[in-house]
């Protein structure tokens, strides 16, 4: 088979080098077998339609790896409040007492028998007596190595 | 092209099957070596489903876009891969005994070109082969190699200088 792309003679001068090249380039009799461009286009085809789920591979690696970071992170961290309930300090089945709370039922309160703050004393007696101040570096896996980062003074020298 | 774009495997077959063998051409002629051809035409086939959508027939007819993508392919190809002389370059560039496998004073002749060629940068090959074997024109040329047509006139100039010392022997033979 021939290579017949808009084939038009050189224009420049036709010395012996042009000769020699234009033989040499337009001699294209390549053998190429009867199914050889279909089994081309075919072999294209699966590799255009199985790259999609290549190209999500690392990102489905990267994802995995961010998560169970994050979750050993979780794991790891110390649980400022063992009930769960969200509330660093705060005592088990105990809600958080606003300003506004007093041991009187609010009017219109509908008793439906679940288990409601009563009071703020009782409150104030299960809450820790040294709560965290404000400005002591949070409790986590990530200021543990803070912790635990030597600072310039403590390198050991080789 | 435009079913191709589209995502219609078999307008894709059926664009191959027209394309496939003067891509070959072109390819070894770049790259000197059918098993490399073959790649870099396979290569080529998917940036052609790929970029299928970008093609604009108001510019270009299909085979020149085509070969636009497998002449890069041949280029990227080339850089990728380390220079590896053929066993027999340097016994039958040297001798004007014709091998076994020459045995016309023709085939012979464009044996010793083709080797000739065969030592210019990528570039200057590809643009010898355009120029000469399809006619392509310096803005044609310039588009495949994503150069300006200026560069091109001086890649040609250049290789076609090298090849008139590296073909001295054979300006008796013409």
């Amino acid at each position: 088979m021939t290579g017949d792309w808009n084939v038009n003679p050189p224009s420049n001068d036709e010395e012996p080098i042009d000769r020699l090249l234009t033989a040499w380039a337009r001699d294209r009799d390549v053998e190429v077998g009867p199914d050889a461009a279909r089994l081309a286009a075919d072999r294209a085809l699966a590799e255009i339609h199985a790259a999609p789920q290549r190209r999500w591979m690392p990102a489905a690696i990267f994802g995995g790896s961010v998560a169970a970071a994050l979750g050993g992170v979780l794991l790891l961290s110390p649980a400022d409040d063992p009930s769960g309930s969200g509330a660093p300090g705060a005592a088990p089945g105990v809600e958080l007492a606003s300003s506004s709370s007093s041991s009187a039922p609010a009017p219109g309160a509908v008793d439906d028998g679940l288990p409601r703050f009563v009071g703020t004393e009782a409150a104030l007696a299960a809450l820790p007596e040294d709560l965290p101040d404000l400005d002591d570096p949070t409790d986590d896996a990530l200021m543990a190595s803070y912790v635990f980062t030597l600072g310039p003074a403590e390198e050991p020298i080789y | 092209m435009a079913d191709v774009a589209a995502g219609d495997d078999e307008a894709f077959r059926a664009l191959t099957e027209v394309l496939y063998g003067p891509a070959l051409g072109t390819a070894m002629k770049v790259l000197g070596s059918r098993a490399e051809a073959e790649d870099a035409v396979q290569t080529a086939l998917v940036k052609l489903w790929r970029t299928a959508e970008r093609f604009d027939p108001a510019k270009a007819k299909v085979e020149t876009w085509f070969r636009r993508i497998v002449v890069n392919c041949c280029i990227d190809r080339k850089r990728s891969l380390k220079p590896v002389d053929p066993i027999d370059e340097a016994f039958d560039l040297e001798s004007d005994e014709p091998g076994p496998e020459a045995e016309t004073a023709g085939l012979m002749r464009d044996k010793r070109v083709g080797d000739a060629v065969m030592k210019l940068p990528a570039r200057q090959r590809a643009a010898i082969t355009l120029f000469y074997g399809d006619g392509a024109t310096m803005n044609e040329i310039a588009e495949a190699l994503e150069t300006t047509p200026k560069a091109v006139e001086g890649l040609l100039a250049r290789a076609r200088a090298e090849l008139a010392k590296m073909l001295e022997g054979l300006r008796e033979e013409l």
